[in-house]
């Protein structure tokens, strides 16, 4: 009599490995929450007495971005940094496939810092609702010709107040996605980090240094191009708020003012260059780690 | 005068189908070759002992089957199942103890580790892991940061057996283990054997404290399978003769399939890969008198197979 071979052994499905991972990447983060969570109870605490003296005129923190922009960066180490990748350790002694695990764990941290972004979000907007502000910024603003050095009449600026859309409070979730997905990528595409630290120091010394006089140029230009161009960073971070362009009023002072309001269309325009990059870099630095 | 035969690689499953199955397996990190050219074959059922010393290649060739390192050449087969193209469901199939005793999680305790896995494999079974926790005395409550090396040790042994794996590859399973533990654990694989049917690959160094489990043999060295085969064949094939003769006397000319000889006074010893009728005769037909003729203990044996001319 001949016995029927045994049925394969079953694979975890999607929702059970995201659920467990879910759970591993909050208890893992446990302390980092507890020390933002007192920093955060701190700022509350300082800024609902601040609005209680009414000496204080909450605006929509546009350079929190950075910050928001390093926290999600960072993340991913504090996400995987059990995990030994690179020794093939328990996470690849796991029945599932590598690449679709490693997705599922960074969508699992994904999830954590959306949450957290949601919830500062709130935040922002009960503040706002508290102090009996629209959160609105006052930037001087430029209107007509613009000389070719810069040059403007005083009567050219005046001052708006521009208030945040409902797309400003959408890009601090692809902020933390976009750094978030470019930190996961260094995470798991990097086996020796700290080498990567030369990167900075060469090019701070070649600045420094400045051979043939072009390295100053090139860091200039490298820079506009990483943070002001159309694609730039301060596109995907809030559509051009910050940046404003320096001008030369007559009699030789120099100013700062926007040349435009930030816009929808150059907030999406260099988010979805952004989120294409961070994700393609994600994807590479997944393969690294595929089954075959 | 000796000759070393060429030794066994040959093991015949009882039912043809082979657990662990290699072929022409190679792997090389830089210059160095860690497995050059294995052709190993696990049967289904039973225990496989992976005998070799330090560096042999054990280790590597355990992580080739969970796909944990990339071979250069040949092929392998867990259960007709290739790691490199089907490693999630090969890993599965499954129960794997590293050699490492570092658990990934520090901040767990016992029993989220095994909730851990239990999310993983769903054919965990929880009452039984509970029983085998109870059984190697581990607390659920412990954090895996704290355990000692053998606690850490039954906590891999846990997590692997308790979802009755239909084969077990188990690195250096019992180092860090004290006596009574190393024999609790002994126990517990035995009960999965006889509870599952499966099959066991053990590498280690440390023979004799699996002594009692092996039903096959494989000896590795400097990455290569010197020998393979039953555990039976080789005490009844693998034997010591003492036998001693007239002054001068040397024993036979060519005498085939001999692993060790040597000379003590008047007496000598071989140790001869052979059959002992042929082998007894072949002496006394030089002049000798067989004095004994024993049996190696698996220890011994794999420790004269291990110091085997090529």
């Amino acid at each position: 009599m001949q016995t029927a071979p045994p049925s394969p052994a079953p694979l975890p499905g999607f929702a059970a490995v995201f659920g467990e991972q879910l759970s591993v990447i909050g208890r893992s983060l446990r302390l980092e929450a507890m020390i933002l969570g007192a920093a955060f109870a701190l700022l509350t605490a300082l800024t609902l007495y601040e609005l209680s003296r009414g000496s204080m005129k909450p605006d929509f923190p546009l350079d929190a971005a950075f910050l928001l922009a390093t926290t999600a960066f960072v993340m991913p180490y504090a996400v995987w940094r059990d995990e030994k990748l690179f020794s093939h350790q328990h996470f690849a002694i796991l029945p599932v496939d590598r690449r679709r695990h490693i997705a599922i764990k960074t969508l699992a941290g994904a999830v954590w810092l959306g949450g957290a972004v949601a919830w500062i979000m709130l935040w922002l907007a009960m503040i706002g609702v508290i102090a009996g502000s629209d959160l609105g910024i006052d930037r001087y603003l430029v209107s007509g010709q613009i000389g070719p050095k810069g040059e403007i009449s005083p009567d050219q600026l005046r001052m708006v107040r521009w208030a945040p859309e409902t797309w400003n409070w959408i890009s601090a979730f692809t902020t933390a996605g976009v750094f978030y997905l470019l930190g996961t990528a260094f995470e798991l595409g990097v086996r020796y980090k700290l080498r990567w630290l030369a990167v900075p120091l060469v090019f701070f010394l070649l600045l420094a240094i400045n051979p043939l006089g072009v390295t100053q140029q090139l860091a200039e230009t490298t820079i506009e191009l990483l943070l002001v161009s159309p694609l730039g960073l301060d596109n995907a971070l809030s559509g051009g708020a910050e940046t404003l362009d320096r001008l030369v009023l007559v009699g030789g002072k120099e100013t700062t003012a926007w040349t435009g309001l930030p816009s929808m269309e150059n907030w999406l325009r260099a988010t979805t260059f952004w989120l294409v990059l961070s994700g393609g870099l994600f994807w590479l630095a997944a393969s690294r780690h595929k089954e075959a | 005068m000796t000759h070393a035969a060429p030794l066994p690689h040959s093991i015949a499953s009882p039912t043809g189908d082979l657990a662990v199955a290699t072929e022409g397996l190679v792997k090389r990190y830089g210059k160095d070759t860690a497995l050059g050219g294995i052709n190993l074959a696990a049967p289904e059922g039973g225990v496989y002992l992976l005998a070799g010393e330090n560096g042999a290649g054990k280790s590597t060739l355990l992580r080739i089957l969970m796909n944990l390192v990339r071979p250069d050449g040949g092929s392998t087969r867990v259960f007709g199942l290739d790691p490199q193209r089907q490693g999630p469901q090969v890993r599965a199939e499954v129960g794997y103890i590293p050699e490492t005793h570092q658990p990934a999680y520090r901040w767990m305790t016992v029993g989220r580790l095994l909730d851990h896995h239990a999310a993983y494999y769903p054919a965990w079974d929880q009452p039984h892991a509970d029983r085998l926790c109870r059984q190697l005395s581990l607390r659920p409550d412990a954090k895996l940061g704290s355990l000692s090396k053998g606690q850490a040790r039954r906590a891999q042994l846990v997590c692997a057996l308790a979802r009755r794996p239909r084969l077990l590859l188990l690195d250096e399973p019992t180092d860090g283990l004290d006596p009574v533990a190393r024999d609790e654990v002994l126990g517990l694989l035995s009960d999965h054997l006889a509870d599952t049917g499966g099959t066991i690959l053990i590498s280690t160094h440390l023979i004799y404290e699996v002594d009692r489990l092996a039903d096959h043999i494989g000896v590795l060295r400097g990455g290569a399978l010197l020998a393979q085969l039953p555990r039976e064949d080789l005490h009844r094939r693998l034997k010591l003769y003492r036998a001693d003769g007239p002054e001068g006397w040397v024993g036979p000319a060519n005498l085939q399939g001999v692993i060790k000889r040597a000379a003590l006074g008047r007496e000598i010893r071989w140790t001869v890969w052979g059959e002992e009728a042929e082998v007894a005769t072949r002496i006394a037909d030089s002049g000798g008198v067989v004095r004994d003729v024993a049996s190696l203990t698996l220890d011994d044996a794999v420790v004269a197979l291990m110091r085997a001319k090529d």
